[in-house]
């Protein structure tokens, strides 16, 4: 048994003295970050339990395997959880005929999905070349063609759009080729 | 995809889309399946890499179902419930928020108590400098003059005995009726110093400064110390400094009671 599934059974295990230590390691800095972006204490906590039942359920359901350590993987759950919050209340102007109440459990098991579609489209855009890499997160990050010419030295805007459409096919290819895509995309 | 559509997609995320092609857009989402799925990886993209926002996903996936009815199961609601228990006793940890508390204490006592220091200090420095230049025992004296002098001696035997609401009364009373209206000034305005009505000390004084009197220019001294008792010590030190420059009554004295001020 590595580690990181010895966090993860003693999450299932409902072992608290473990998950006594999982807090004692990495709450803090969950909250730090937090409280960073306009967050606070409540928010964190609630963050925290979230990411944990995240943990819990996907390793129920699937036996998964964290790559990383267990405190660095916990923290980049808790990160896109709470971008998530942060992002909610933009979803729902654009989805305003669902006004269901909110289920705990609904955004728990949305979220799973959302960090594993998050998990393959991350570790793709690792798999491509340097200079894609590069484009594309500046593409991403809504830089616009112009800077992207200037920082890159290319002519025109024109020869920056067909880099950045070449580079998103290769991505696109990386992420349709993955086993992981057609469970995140299927109804 | 070709690379017309990818602009168009690209164009529509951002936003930019007039209005009359951004209707014909939508009509092809809904109409387009293969378009539409082009559109999905393309706005999931968008909006997962993008560090400002999240792609939201939607319910009716099959894994998100799967996952929703495990999140029902009995092992995951005691966990759970042991979440809410350990995060509360965690998150409300007496030695830690004690531990916290003891140092704020400790940091605001050590600040109360230097800010005491400071205040105490200067204020016993400057009703000291006050008690030493003020010299009450080189004040004139009423005694050997003439008409007023029971009056006004009377009144300085008071104001020498420290009963300084007593001797106001008189030296009042006797303002308006004496030859030595400077002295009487002089006195009134410092009984009322020493009883800690400032804001009269300093009327007082200003209008021995602003009369045609000989001891005009001595309101500039008796101001200027009336300003150290109130700890108004940089009031005091614009009217040392002028006292100095221009010589006038006690320039000497006004000198040094600057360096000690500074």
């Amino acid at each position: 048994m590595t580690d990181n599934s010895f966090y993860l059974s003693a999450l299932l295990n409902n072992d608290s003295k473990t998950i006594k230590a999982i807090y004692e390691a990495n709450f803090y800095k969950v909250k730090s970050f937090v409280i960073k972006n306009s967050g606070q204490q409540q928010d964190a906590e609630d963050v925290f339990q979230k990411a944990l039942l995240q943990l819990a359920v996907r390793y129920k359901k699937e036996k998964f395997v964290i790559k990383t350590s267990f405190e660095a993987y916990l923290f980049t759950v808790c990160k896109n959880l709470w971008r998530r919050e942060l992002n909610k209340s933009k979803n729902k102007v654009t989805k305003d005929s669902l006004t269901e109440l909110p289920d705990d459990n609904d955004d728990i098991a949305l979220a799973v999905l959302e960090q594993k579609r998050w998990e393959l489209f991350t570790e793709s855009l690792e798999l491509i070349s340097d200079n894609c890499k590069q484009i594309l997160k500046l593409y991403f990050a809504k830089t616009s063609y112009a800077d992207m010419m200037m920082k890159f030295k290319y002519n025109s805007e024109t020869v920056v759009r067909q880099r950045v459409f070449k580079c998103k096919n290769k991505l696109k290819e990386l992420v349709k080729k993955d086993n992981r895509f057609k469970a995140l995309t299927v109804l | 995809m070709t690379m017309e559509d990818d602009i168009l997609i690209d164009n529509y995320l951002k936003g930019l889309l007039p209005k009359g092609e951004e209707q014909s857009f939508l009509e092809r989402l809904a109409s387009d399946t293969d378009f539409n799925e082009k559109f999905n990886l393309e706005k999931q993209l968008f909006d997962a890499l993008d560090e400002n926002s999240w792609s939201f996903s939607e319910l009716d996936n099959s894994d998100v179902k799967e996952y929703k009815k495990l999140l029902e199961d009995d092992d995951l609601q005691n966990l759970k419930k042991t979440l809410t228990q350990v995060n509360s006793e965690f998150n409300s940890e007496p030695q830690i928020d004690n531990r916290r508390l003891f140092y704020y204490l400790a940091a605001a006592s050590i600040i109360i108590f230097l800010g005491f220091q400071f205040f105490f200090n200067q204020n016993v420095s400057n009703q000291d400098l006050y008690n030493d230049y003020v010299a009450l025992n080189d004040l004139p004296s009423f005694v050997s003059r003439s008409d007023d002098k029971d009056e006004l001696a009377k009144a300085q035997s008071l104001f020498e005995n420290k009963k300084y609401k007593e001797a106001l009364v008189v030296f009042k009373s006797q303002l308006n009726s004496t030859e030595s209206k400077g002295s009487v000034l002089i006195y009134k305005g410092i009984a009322q110093t020493e009883l800690g009505n400032y804001n009269e000390a300093e009327k007082t004084f200003n209008i021995l400064i602003n009369s045609d009197l000989l001891d005009a220019e001595k309101g500039y001294w008796y101001k200027a110390l009336l300003f150290i008792k109130a700890n108004r010590v940089e009031d005091a030190k614009q009217i040392l400094d002028k006292i100095v420059s221009n010589g006038w009554f006690k320039s000497d004295k006004a000198e040094e009671l600057l360096k000690e001020l500074n």
